[in-house]
């Protein structure tokens, strides 16, 4: 399990980006009737159901479904907009300016019809310190006065700079609408907005689906929207049941009582090829990585200035004894066979197929332009790795197995997340490798909640997790230097003024080489153990077909989705 | 229950972080994330955090989850009937398969069917219970394939009693085999005391077929302790059904629990553990009731 700036990072994965011309290529397929039901297993309740407040890969996904946006995102190589509540866009000259050309045939499922009003509420909401909105960052470039209704069918952001076209789209036209009919009401307060019923349990709907029932704790039924123009989803029903345990969902996949599962275990999918051949599988691609990241600076004085009520500066923090030093950080690298990790534990026995690739940076490889970066991956090399330890100090003096320096052993503790098995898997064979260049490294898993405390507040030595990759570039968050979630406290000023320059290009050429920069310099400090980039499966019932689970989201073309008479199952 | 709740409050404040830090993002505007933290409660001081936790229990104001918006009662009082009915279910499977092995093995002491019967029931007991339903899970599923094993029933369709009988009997089988074998024990121990009574040597003296010694004056006399022994079962049903509603996906008040401990929602957490602690509070009164009704030689002032 990613921590939780994973679901953070969906979220803005579920949000699409940019291209300067909009594709109409959205009907959704003609099809058959709408016949049938999809059963999806999830693992929990949505939290919250207004874009402001959003913040689980769930509650994303099912807001995605039921509001409508601006634009809408596909991804092929780089995001793609589409139409959605605004029927084109277009940028002014100087690339300070995107106006939106907006429909007036949407309506809200209780018949209040979309307005322009929605899409500037939705920003006021975000910007009220008072609704604490995760998607602040968002329009952190837009003026104060933006969004500004040109006429009632044009609205414009304007931005205060000029940055990279693609960012500055989606960050302000991948989000839900909110229907200022109730929300825009004076008496409304917004601190109070998130426990509204709009938020808790009974959202509107101004997109493909409505929410027809959520039972707590049992399930969430979406069914298409009637009053959303153009032809209709061809399901008759989308059913989210919530089931907590993995184990309980495979099981309820194999017997045929859901029919898709996200994040099934690759030793599971071999069993299910073999066992069950009505259930197909898809893969999403290579959205979540994971790696180990190493702590640069010293937790115990981190932890001190926090206990002293300072807000911490990585800059003047005294270094972490074992890993602010670049060259451990490569020797460790070098002594981990990531090819191995993938053949051992992320590979099908059954068909040899691997659902990894080796990563060697935060940008993944599925965006194109930035794919050719010119790394050439450290090899596996244990011996290479010990001479490099031992070039700085790193020796074992006392035949304990366990290199040393100045009586200090090289030992450490990695927390990883509770719970899963790839990564109790995968921290087995770490620790075997660095065993075998004399570094005594320990693993503790700790519960997701816990586990983000203890990055966010540098607690910890090293950490074995994961990203879940933005759709277009911007390493800010996870790497920019004043970021609460650098939380390895990565500081390189020729990395950092990378990131200034590359966030406000707006060449995509220029841009992509200051990437590939970027990209190649990281590399060579060595922050993280880059490991692998997961290409998740998702196990879909063989009866339904136009299954496009896509890189965004497995639901992102849910409108396609349709069922041959013949095979319809839920005929209620 | 001033004792669970300041333990319980002790747990939670051992807990690293909390659902601010889940619900807030870090990296926003610093003044507004101090203020929602402020807000929400997730930085007043310990004393202070702990005086409203007690506050809580006294004036019964459980206050909001901080990750679901609602009011704690709202989501107590939702999953509530969920947890009875899988609790007493379980309780009722229990006392049904552990009763009559109880006596099958007090009758036949010593022999390779007590001895067996004592393994397997020691085994079962040991199992963690989460293993235990995952096992079920395997099994009924290879027996039933047809069946609804886990969750509810199917939510667009009215179910019939026999469907929802099918997703209560994994969860409620699970529960009950963990008791029963307690329960296997603790009869087992009754009627063998029983059976070496007076009147039971009486009553076959008088020459009583050997079913109605045993069943009627034996049982009925072992079976006294066994009404307190409900209410002593009560914290491991309730604890059982934590692990057991997650496992089977059940709307329960275990499920909201675990949710509440990832996300660290400490006004949740302590209102699921009052809740609980009044439950066993309750049933163990009303246990040992039943047991004065049920046995005139103990009074209430005893």
């Amino acid at each position: 399990m990613h921590h939780r700036y994973s679901a953070a990072l969906i979220g803005l994965l579920a949000l699409g980006a940019c291209s300067t011309a909009v594709d109409d290529d959205v009907a959704p397929a003609a099809g058959p009737a709408r016949l049938d039901t999809l059963v999806v297993g999830v693992k929990m309740d949505p939290n919250d159901l207004l874009s402001p407040l959003s913040q689980s890969a769930f509650d994303l996904s099912l807001i995605d479904l039921i509001g409508a946006k601006p634009l809408k995102a596909e991804f092929d190589c780089e995001l793609r907009f589409l139409p959605d509540y605004a029927s084109s866009y277009s940028w002014s000259e100087d690339g300070k300016s995107l106006t939106l050309e907006l429909r007036e045939d949407l309506a809200w499922s209780d018949g209040a019809p979309v307005v322009p009003r929605d899409l500037s509420l939705l920003a006021e909401l975000i910007r009220d310190p008072a609704v604490g909105s995760l998607r602040a960052g968002n329009l952190a470039l837009l003026t104060p006065e933006s969004p500004v209704l040109v006429d009632p069918r044009h609205l414009r952001y304007d931005f205060t700079a000029k940055a990279d076209r693609t960012s500055m789209t989606a960050n302000t036209t991948l989000l839900q609408l909110v229907p200022s009919h109730i929300l825009g009401d004076p008496s409304v307060e917004r601190a109070a907005i998130r426990s509204h019923s709009l938020n808790t349990t009974s959202p509107l709907s101004s997109g493909r689906w409505v929410m027809t029932a959520w039972e707590k704790g049992k399930s969430v039924t979406l069914e298409p929207n009637s009053k959303y123009p153009g032809p209709p989803p061809g399901l008759a029903r989308v059913v989210f049941r919530i089931i907590p345990e993995y184990a309980a969902r495979l099981l309820e996949l194999q017997q045929g009582r859901i029919d898709l599962m996200e994040a099934v275990q690759v030793a599971d999918a071999d069993a299910l090829v073999k066992e069950h051949p009505g259930i197909k599988l898809h893969t999403r691609g290579y959205r979540a990585q994971d790696y180990v990241g190493w702590n640069s600076i010293d937790p115990a004085a981190w932890k001190a200035e926090l206990e002293a009520g300072k807000k911490p500066d990585p800059a003047k923090m005294p270094p972490h004894p074992l890993f602010a030093n670049t060259d451990v950080r490569r020797a460790l690298s070098m002594a981990v066979d990531v090819n191995r990790i993938i053949a051992d534990a992320l590979t099908s026995k059954a068909s040899g197929k691997a659902y990894a690739v080796r990563s060697v940076s935060t940008i993944t490889p599925e965006l194109c332009a930035t794919r050719e970066n010119g790394i050439t991956p450290l090899n596996y090399d244990p011996e290479g790795a010990r001479a490099e330890l031992a070039r700085a100090g790193w020796t074992d003096t006392n035949g304990d197995g366990v290199i040393d320096r100045d009586g200090v052993p090289f030992r450490f503790t990695a927390i990883m997340p509770l719970g899963s098995a790839r990564h109790l898997l995968v921290s087995a064979i770490l620790q075997e490798q660095w065993k075998a260049i004399g570094v005594d490294a320990q693993f503790e898993a700790i519960a997701g909640g816990a586990m983000g405390e203890r990055l966010r507040r540098r607690d910890f030595d090293a950490a074995f997790t994961g990203w879940s990759a933005g759709l277009w570039v911007d390493p800010t968050t996870v790497l920019g230097r004043t970021s609460e979630s650098n939380f390895f406290s990565y500081q390189n000023p020729k990395a950092q003024a990378l990131i200034d320059e590359g966030v406000r290009e707006t060449s995509p050429a220029r841009a992509n080489e200051i990437w590939n920069q970027f990209q190649r310099i990281v590399y060579d400090d060595q922050p993280y153990t880059f490991l692998y980039w997961l290409d998740e499966i998702v196990a879909v019932n063989g009866r339904f077909e136009n299954t496009d689970v896509g890189l965004i989201s497995p639901f992102n073309k849910l409108e396609r989705w349709t069922v041959a008479p013949d095979k319809v199952k839920y005929k209620q | 229950m001033v004792a669970v709740a300041v333990l319980t409050w002790l747990l939670v404040e051992a807990l690293p972080g909390d659902a601010c830090t889940v619900v807030i993002d870090p990296d926003g505007d610093q003044a507004t994330v101090a203020a929602m933290r402020a807000a929400m409660g997730c930085d007043a001081p310990a004393p202070v955090r702990f005086l409203i936790a007690m506050r809580s229990l006294v004036t019964l104001d459980l206050g909001m989850s901080i990750s679901k918006h609602v009011p704690v009662w709202t989501l107590l009082v939702e999953a509530l009937p969920a947890t009875v009915v899988l609790g007493l279910s379980g309780l009722v499977i229990g006392h049904a398969i552990g009763l009559p092995m109880g006596v099958a093995q007090a009758v036949r002491h010593g022999r390779p069917f007590d001895l067996g019967v004592s393994v397997a029931s020691l085994s079962v007991a040991s199992l963690p219970i989460f293993a235990l339903g995952l096992g079920l899970l395997h099994l009924g599923s290879a027996l039933f394939p047809s069946w609804p094993l886990t969750g509810s029933p199917t939510p667009w369709l009215v179910p019939t009693v026999a469907e929802r009988a099918q997703h209560l009997m994994l969860p409620a089988l699970t529960l009950g085999l963990a008791s029963a074998a307690g329960d296997a024990r603790f009869i087992r121990g009754a009627m063998l005391g029983a059976l070496r009574q007076d009147y039971v040597r009486t009553a076959r003296a008088k020459g009583l077929s050997e079913a109605r010694v045993v069943l009627v004056h034996a049982l009925r006399n072992a079976l006294l302790p066994t009404i307190a022994l409900v209410g002593l079962q009560l914290p491991g049903v309730l604890s059982g059904a934590v692990v057991c509603e997650s496992l089977f996906a059940w709307p329960g008040l275990g499920r909201v629990l675990v949710e509440a401990v990832q996300s660290g929602d400490a006004p949740v957490v302590l209102g699921v553990f009052y809740f609980f602690a009044a439950l066993v509070a309750i049933g163990g009164a009303l246990t040992e009731l039943g047991a004065a009704w049920a046995d005139p030689r103990i009074r209430l002032s005893e």
